[in-house]
């Protein structure tokens, strides 16, 4: 981890200490890669390579207003803003695909879609192992999803958009509850958090204006 | 940078008393900056129900995976300097912080409560990309429409995209997906 990229402000005016990471290093998105075979493929990417093998300008704005490109894929590979993290962390990428009615595995920190199932939402556990979502070890995590897109590679085109139908309900589902339920859903459970907040909390019971 | 929804604020709104809501993400550069702001808001005592309401829906940075973030390990730092109790503030976020901010209060307080927080994911619904009132309900899943077995988009070449890269392209997959890494099409942002 770049120590050498942090700035350390002391500001005797307040007497508050704040520390800030340099704006480039800001996401920590290196991980040690332990397995050296991986390092010499990874290291192989030039660092100048941009890199698109299909044609469509909105490729990054789909969504609603642009289904089409989404649908044009059957798996979504989200690759989420960040990977080696200490907490899940889901940004508005998984639901890309919720609203082209396809399905998704996540690159992103363990847990992901544990969190996304306690949202409300539906996996894919029944077609492909999604234990990967266990997997801590960001190397194995890695692979073990790899291991699900090169299965979806090696079937024919038939073969996926036959699989795409008899996930039906599952895509429909998540299709509508983010549309008609999701949001409702999140408010309530905000307004229970709020009442849980007024209450005393943990170990006090004391005044906090004391 | 819009991150709630009007719906989320009026909620908040029934519940507490606020004056204003600090989205951290527009003082993770400079958060003497967020001293500056909270300092005038500062009172000698406060209603049970007012608030400092802090939105964290961006990332962090962390120096190893078992500290907390820096931008939450500066607000910490601010709101003891300023005096201001942990009870009266909190964090709202589509991650769980509730470790890191438990930590925070331990390491760099003598408060008796840590910041409270609260994961609250309605802010999907006000990006552009998936606002929910754009959504056509009468979407089919279309399976005719695959052409491809999988779609992967990576336009900030961050190091596990580039890592997914250089694996999709060792296995040959590259060609039986839709894929983009570190490109900024005409209209991309």
């Amino acid at each position: 981890m770049a120590w050498s990229a942090l700035i350390i402000w002391a500001k005797t005016m307040s007497n508050v200490v704040l520390i800030a990471p340099d704006p480039i290093t800001r996401i920590n998105d290196r991980w040690l890669l332990k397995n050296l075979e991986l390092q010499q493929i990874v290291a192989a990417v030039p660092d100048t390579l941009s890199y698109k093998n299909f044609v469509d300008n909105f490729a990054h704005n789909m969504g609603p207003q642009n289904s089409e490109l989404g649908q044009q894929a059957f798996l979504h590979v989200v690759t989420e803003t960040v990977y080696h993290y200490p907490s899940t962390y889901l940004s508005e990428k998984p639901i890309k695909p919720i609203v082209c009615k396809r399905p998704f595995v996540i690159v992103g920190p363990a847990g992901s879609l544990a969190s996304l199932r306690n949202i409300g939402f539906r996996t894919f556990h029944a077609f492909w192992d999604e234990s990967y979502d266990d997997i801590t070890d960001p190397e194995k995590r890695l692979l073990a999803v790899v291991d699900i897109v090169e299965w979806v590679s090696a079937k024919s085109l038939v073969q996926v958009q036959s699989l795409c139908t008899s996930m039906t309900d599952v895509l429909n589902y998540n299709f509508a509850f983010y549309q008609k339920h999701f949001h409702n859903r999140e408010s309530e459970r905000l307004e229970a958090k709020c009442l849980a907040n007024l209450k005393p909390r943990y170990d006090t019971n004391q005044n906090p204006n004391s | 940078m819009k991150v709630i929804s009007s719906d989320t604020e009026n909620i908040l709104k029934k519940h507490f008393q606020f004056d204003r809501i600090f989205n951290l993400y527009e003082y993770d550069l400079d958060m003497q900056r967020l001293r500056l702001d909270l300092e005038p808001l500062t009172r000698p005592k406060y209603e049970s129900n007012y608030r400092f309401i802090f939105l964290l829906y961006d990332t962090q940075y962390h120096i190893t995976n078992d500290q907390p973030g820096l931008t939450l390990l500066n607000l910490q730092r601010i709101l003891h300097n300023l005096d201001i109790p942990n009870y009266f503030c909190l964090v709202l976020s589509h991650h769980d912080v509730s470790e890191q901010l438990r930590q925070l209060a331990r390491s760099e307080t003598t408060d008796d409560c840590a910041i409270d927080s609260m994961c609250h994911f309605n802010y999907y619904a006000v990006t552009t990309w998936n606002d929910v009132r754009k959504i056509d309900p009468t979407l089919e899943i279309n399976p005719d429409a695959i052409t491809h077995k999988y779609q992967s988009l990576n336009r900030i070449p961050r190091f596990h995209r580039r890592a997914l890269y250089a694996l999709l392209d060792k296995k040959q997959l590259l060609p039986h997906g839709m894929v983009s890494f570190n490109h900024l099409g005409k209209n991309d942002v």
